[in-house]
Order: C-alpha cells, then sequence, then structure tokens
C-alpha cells in the first residue's frame, strides 16, 4: 500500500468511527464575551470599566469590566464571567480584588 | 493611529475635514517617530503650545505609545522576558519600537520583527537562542488569535475518495512549524517554574534542537517536538502544493495515517480542497 492509499484508508477509518466529533471546542462557531479574562494589553473593545475606549488599551491584567470574545461555553472554564457578572463584581472594590487574585490564581495554575 | 491607518485615512478621506485630520495624525506619527527629542510641532498638528509645553505633550504621547508597546511585547514574549530580566527586556522593548514603528493599528498585535531584532543586538549575541525563544513565544501568542479548524466530515470524504493529485491539504491557520538550532522547547518548560534552575538550563543547552510544531488547542497554546520526516510533510503542506506532491516529500516511513489521527483530533487540517489545476492522473 503506497502512502496515499493508507492516507485514504485512516480518511475512511476516521469518518467511520466518527472521528471528528471528538473536536467540539476547536470547531466552536459562536462566541461571546467573556468578562475579567483580558490581559493588559489584549482587551476587546471598550468593555464596561470605562477606564478606555477601544481594544488592546487595558493597562492591567483580569480587570472584571474587560472582555475577549471566546467561543461559547469556554468562558466560565478560564475563570471569566458574564457581562452581569462583571458588573455585580464591579460594584464593589473588595470584590474587583478578590476577583482579579481569583482569575490570576488560575491563569497561574493553567500557565 | 499608526502609520498605515495614517495613509489609509488620507487614501480613504471624502471631504475636506477628514483630509485635515488624516494629514494631523500623520503629522503627529512624524513628531512621535522623530529622531530628535523634540522636534518643533509641525503646522498640520494645528498647535497652539510651544517650547516646554509642547515638549511636554509630546513626551507624554511618546510616553503613551512605548507603554503600550512595552505591555504588548511582555504579554507576547514572557520567555525572553524571564531570560533577561524586567530592566533589560523594557530597553529592548523601547529599541524596538523605535526601530519598527507599527504597521497597524492594533497595538497589541506588534511584534512580528521582535525576533529579528533580538537577532540583530550585538550586546544578545551571547545568547543565541534568545531569538528563537522569542520565535517560539510568539508562534504560540499568534496561534490563540487564529480561527479554529472549520474541517467537516466532507473533508475526510475527499481524502478517502479522491484522486491525490486533485487535492490539497490545507493546514490550519492556527499552526506553526518552528524549525530551530537551539532546544528552545525545552527552555520554555524551565522558565515556567518561578524559579529557575540554572544547572537544568544548562544541560538543556547541551541538547539537541528538535523542530517545533504549535498549535492552538482550545484556548491554549499546544507545542511539541516533531521528526524531521514530519517536518519535510509539514513543509510542503505549508507550501500549498499538491497532496500527491507532499506525500512524495514525506519520508517512506512517515506515518500518514498517525499524523492524520493526531490531525483531526487537534484541530491541524483546515480542509481537503479540490487542486485548481488538477489534472487527474494516476497516483
Amino acid at each position: 500500500m503506497n502512502k496515499y492509499q493508507i492516507l485514504s484508508v485512516a480518511a475512511a477509518s476516521l469518518i467511520a468511527a466518527g472521528g471528528l466529533a471528538a473536536v467540539p471546542a476547536a470547531h466552536a462557531a459562536s462566541m461571546e464575551k467573556c468578562f475579567g479574562i483580558a490581559t493588559a494589553g489584549h482587551n476587546d473593545c471598550a468593555g464596561i470599566s470605562g477606564l478606555h475606549s477601544c481594544k488592546g488599551q487595558a493597562t492591567a491584567y483580569y480587570i472584571p469590566g474587560d472582555f475577549r470574545v471566546v467561543p461559547t461555553g469556554t468562558c466560565e472554564k478560564m475563570g471569566g464571567v458574564d457581562m452581569a457578572q462583571a458588573k455585580a463584581i464591579m460594584n464593589k472594590t473588595s470584590k474587583v480584588v478578590a476577583f482579579e487574585a481569583k482569575v490570576q490564581a488560575k491563569a497561574n495554575w493553567q500557565g | 493611529m499608526t502609520t498605515r491607518h495614517a495613509h489609509a485615512a488620507a487614501r480613504g478621506a471624502s471631504g475636506p475635514a477628514a483630509r485635515r485630520e488624516a494629514a494631523r495624525q500623520q503629522a503627529l506619527l512624524r513628531v512621535l517617530f522623530a529622531a530628535q527629542p523634540a522636534p518643533a510641532p509641525l503646522p498640520e498638528l494645528g498647535v497652539r503650545q510651544r517650547d516646554q509645553r509642547w515638549s511636554a505633550g509630546l513626551a507624554a504621547y511618546r510616553g503613551n505609545g512605548l507603554e503600550h508597546a512595552v505591555a504588548a511585547l511582555r504579554a507576547q514574549f514572557p520567555t525572553v522576558l524571564a531570560m533577561l530580566g524586567e530592566a533589560p527586556f523594557d530597553a529592548l522593548c523601547a529599541r524596538y519600537w523605535y526601530a519598527y514603528p507599527p504597521q497597524q493599528g492594533d497595538l497589541a498585535r506588534i511584534g512580528a520583527e521582535f525576533p529579528v531584532c533580538i537577532a540583530a543586538q550585538d550586546e544578545l549575541r551571547p545568547w543565541p537562542w534568545l531569538a528563537d525563544s522569542a520565535r517560539l513565544d510568539r508562534a504560540r501568542w499568534e496561534v490563540l488569535f487564529e480561527a479554529p479548524s472549520p474541517l467537516a466530515v466532507q473533508d475526510l470524504q475527499r481524502l478517502a475518495e479522491c484522486d491525490s493529485a486533485c487535492l490539497q491539504l490545507c493546514l490550519a491557520p492556527g499552526t506553526r512549524l518552528l524549525e530551530t538550532r537551539w532546544p528552545v522547547f525545552r527552555l520554555w518548560q524551565l522558565h515556567q517554574a518561578p524559579n529557575i534552575d540554572g544547572a537544568a538550563l544548562r544541560a538543556a543547552l547541551r541538547q539537541p534542537a528538535a523542530p517545533l510544531w504549535i498549535w492552538r488547542a482550545d484556548m491554549q497554546a499546544q507545542c511539541r517536538e516533531i521528526s524531521a520526516n514530519e517536518v519535510d510533510w509539514l513543509r510542503a503542506l505549508a507550501t500549498g502544493t499538491r497532496l500527491d506532491q507532499a506525500l512524495d516529500a514525506a519520508a517512506a516511513d512517515f506515518d500518514v495515517a498517525a499524523w492524520l489521527q493526531a490531525a483531526v483530533q487537534h484541530g491541524w487540517i483546515d480542509g481537503v480542497r479540490a487542486w485548481p489545476e488538477a489534472s487527474a492522473t494516476s497516483r
């Protein structure tokens, strides 16, 4: 069997085994705003922090009012929150500090 | 506003106000990146301040731009930052910022030429692996922003059924091949620890280097060392060659079936497309 025949058989086997079903996250098409996970300079758009007005202008890590657009369903896993939760956190400074520390710890652990 | 944006604004301007604004932004860029410490204000800027007030204002703009550049480069090149330390890294960022002014509006995306800039620094010659470590950092950062692979069952069906001379196997945009003379993956691993082990670093530098394959898995960058056989295959695919020619480029003992399985699992393939100039001849 030559290399192409091997490749053809492998492709057919993957179809038969439902091989593409094993990669759901990378193929996620829908996206959502995820607050509190943007690192400095890597936020998407203005956010709700009121600290800046543009993409890429976050000056600190994990500000709860800054967001990044991520595949739907991955936000919580990364330690992020939705807009309503972000607004609730931003009502109190102590909550902001605790949140940023929590996301930093999660990022360190994953890193 | 960057050089390219200012020129684009000038080209796309329709009214006098827009043209004036584009000219003002171009003038601002010229003074921001001028070689002189305090160039005279250009008339297009329309500023009334002179002397110290003008210099202070210009310094604020210049400082803001550089601070954004340093923040972006620190986020992109954590290994180089760990290798150099904060002060030398920031000094290198400043050299980079003025040697390679940004070419797009998103300042978070500067840094493509940072490895080249590192390689050109005489003071950094004693650490020749720095530039390739920067390439690995950059590749790991870049793949996170690439679109996920849209591979579908139809792509695999084409592979299973069509002539290889009629197909092209396209690598996903979120993949990178990095060929290096230094064991930069091992160096990267060692720099993940809070306390870096100097003896382990010296031992790692005595080990042979291997080519690296970098890809995006979920929202994390992944990397692994690969064989020379795999490099031949990936290099052929990366040049957009026909599938039969890519297979010919791969070594006889390269396990293409195992590679396909891993590629489907990790999202390395963007699609399997019909070759536009296919001649539908024998395999």
